[in-house]
């Protein structure tokens, strides 16, 4: 009982009008993007330009998107110092850590695959006849896991510096990442992402400025299977991690110390 | 119920709490001490958020840290006012109730009767944003009380609340002692103190300086000469009447008033209103240099 409203509390909260509403208008964004991009390039292939879109837009709002809602889940409560309510209660620090991570993945997914859709509107006049959309959908969920694994034990090791760095990583690293040469891409969690998605064969040495932000260039060929098993490898190691680390040490507001 | 045995705190280089060892049982026992004794370590090591550096906490024979156990029989009321400032006081105290394992019907009741006994039951559907400091710290001590804990630890509980809100907190805890229950209250305001209870914990520089019966302070403290600081206008006028009271000691005129020095500071605090008031003496206000924590330690080192 008391860890279904934890999850449930902490996903309502994070799907506050107000925060969504940003979503909403990024969406709407993405959408007229989208329009654009089949404006100036007429003759492209429909599938192709929804893979162009998905990979430059929506695969960059989902790393935003879980690094902000990310921060919400502990690093936000301590910084507010709101977390003092949360850690005298008589609940499990791994059960409020990792309940409120789900949530956040949960509201990450949501907002992302809102994302999605309005690009596959601008693209398709049936958004949900596009197969592409919906091996997206499930490529954004594992996604919304491991970007929010992954940044959730950020914000447990450094809380006031936290949303800086996953934003890095969000933004520089898994732009230029997966588009290194070699075994760099392995690094990067876009390149499993989209071998769950199941994209179009990588290599595409031709992509121009849009390819390389799309994270074309990259020479990685990864199978489906490999892109499931190390995510989720990835996942249940860093929420392991984080619901050990949050359990083990302290998040008291250090300032507060007298 | 909560037992510290020589527990020292360091904050790297800093120590917050050094060497202390007591126990608190049921009543009202009162944490003194001036900004940066050690109090809000104290109570955060007792809460279980943090973990002593040498030493041992317990509760009931337990550690305290990120144990949920402890926190079925522990109620706290931080010293910090902050909020999830979006919700009303009545969903904020709701959700920690879920968060204390209740069900629906049982929180919302629970919640209502709460909100009740700290006089936040006709405002709690407001938002916290839009809260005084004194509905705030109403909407802290509701949340302390949810679960009727065995022990309560309310970290400046006093502060924001208006002398209504200050006797009837001072009333609960009496009832809540009343019922056995342990209750800490820190604070580094003396006079408060004195009403609540006579069992007090000293801390200073982090160190617990005295524990025990408040009157053996007191009349430690009464033992020295009190000082009061009056401002004035007129200060030659004002040392002409106050040196014909038979408690002054002394009285040092200066420049906007007079510094004068009392063995009984009650009578002459009693009959300072009246000189104002019958006599017409033109006072702007006072203070006390001798009434806080620092003389008191200063006693207590000096001797």
């Amino acid at each position: 009982m008391t860890e279904l409203f934890v999850f449930q509390s902490a996903l309502k909260d994070f799907l506050r009008l107000k925060r969504v509403f940003v979503w909403l208008f990024v969406a709407t964004g993405l959408f007229l993007i989208s329009k654009v991009y089949l404006r100036v390039t007429p003759d492209a292939n429909l599938d192709e330009s929804y893979s162009m879109m998905s990979s430059l837009l929506v695969f960059r709002v989902l790393p935003l998107a879980s690094a902000i809602f990310s921060t919400a889940v502990i690093s936000q409560e301590v910084e507010q110092k709101t977390i003092v309510y949360l850690l005298t209660r008589p609940i499990d620090r791994w059960k409020l850590v990792s309940l409120r991570s789900l949530a956040s993945a949960v509201a990450v997914f949501l907002v992302t695959s809102f994302a999605a859709l309005s690009v596959s509107s601008a693209v398709f006049s049936n958004p949900f006849a596009n197969s592409a959309f919906l091996r997206d959908l499930v490529a954004i969920f594992v996604g919304s896991l491991a970007y929010g694994a992954l940044f959730v034990y950020v914000t447990l090791l450094i809380s006031k510096a936290a949303m800086v760095v996953c934003l890095f990583f969000a933004f520089a690293w898994e732009t230029s990442v997966p588009n290194m040469s070699g075994s760099m891409a392995l690094l990067s969690v876009n390149t499993y992402l989209s071998a769950i998605a199941q994209r179009p064969s990588s290599g595409n040495a031709s992509g121009g400025f849009f390819g390389t932000l799309a994270n074309n260039l990259g020479t990685s060929d990864i199978a489906t299977s490999t892109g499931w098993i190390v995510m989720a490898l990835m996942i249940a190691f860093l929420m392991g991690v984080s619901m050990w680390w949050f359990s083990t040490f302290e998040y008291v507001p250090r300032e507060d110390a007298g | 119920m909560i037992e510290l045995n020589q527990v020292s705190r360091w904050y790297g280089q800093v120590i917050g709490l050094n060497d202390v060892t007591c126990s608190i049982g049921p009543g009202v026992t009162a944490l003194l001490g001036m900004n940066g004794a050690g109090k809000s370590t104290m109570i955060k090591l007792i809460t279980g958020q943090i973990r002593p550096t040498t030493g041992e906490v317990s509760i009931g024979g337990e550690d305290p840290f990120a144990n949920p156990s402890v926190y079925r029989k522990l109620g706290y009321c931080p010293e910090i006012d902050n909020f999830y400032e979006h919700q009303t006081g009545r969903q904020f105290v709701y959700g920690l109730a879920r968060l204390d394992g209740m069900s629906h019907q049982d929180a919302s009741n629970r919640t209502q009767k709460v909100l009740e006994e700290v006089g936040m039951a006709d405002r709690c559907d407001k938002r916290i944003a839009g809260y005084s400091k004194g509905m705030r710290q109403r909407v802290k001590l509701a949340q302390a009380m949810l679960h009727q804990p065995d022990a309560i630890l309310l970290d400046e509980p006093l502060n924001g609340l208006d002398p209504v809100g200050r006797r009837e907190l001072m009333d609960m805890l009496k009832v809540l002692a009343d019922e056995g229950k342990a209750i800490l209250v820190s604070s580094h305001i003396l006079f408060e103190v004195e009403q609540m209870t006579r069992s007090i914990l000293l801390l200073h520089r982090g160190r617990l300086m005295a524990s025990g019966d408040l009157r053996v302070i007191r009349e430690l403290i009464d033992k020295h000469p009190h000082r009061v600081r009056i401002e004035t206008p007129e200060p030659r006028e004002v040392a002409r009447r106050l040196v014909a009271l038979p408690y002054v000691l002394s009285i040092n005129v200066e420049r906007d008033g007079v510094e004068l020095q009392t063995k009984e500071p009650r009578q002459f605090y009693d009959a300072l209103p009246e000189l104002v008031l019958d006599e017409n003496v033109p006072i702007r206000g006072f203070s006390s240099p001798d009434n806080n924590l620092e003389s008191i330690f200063q006693y207590l080192v000096n001797g």
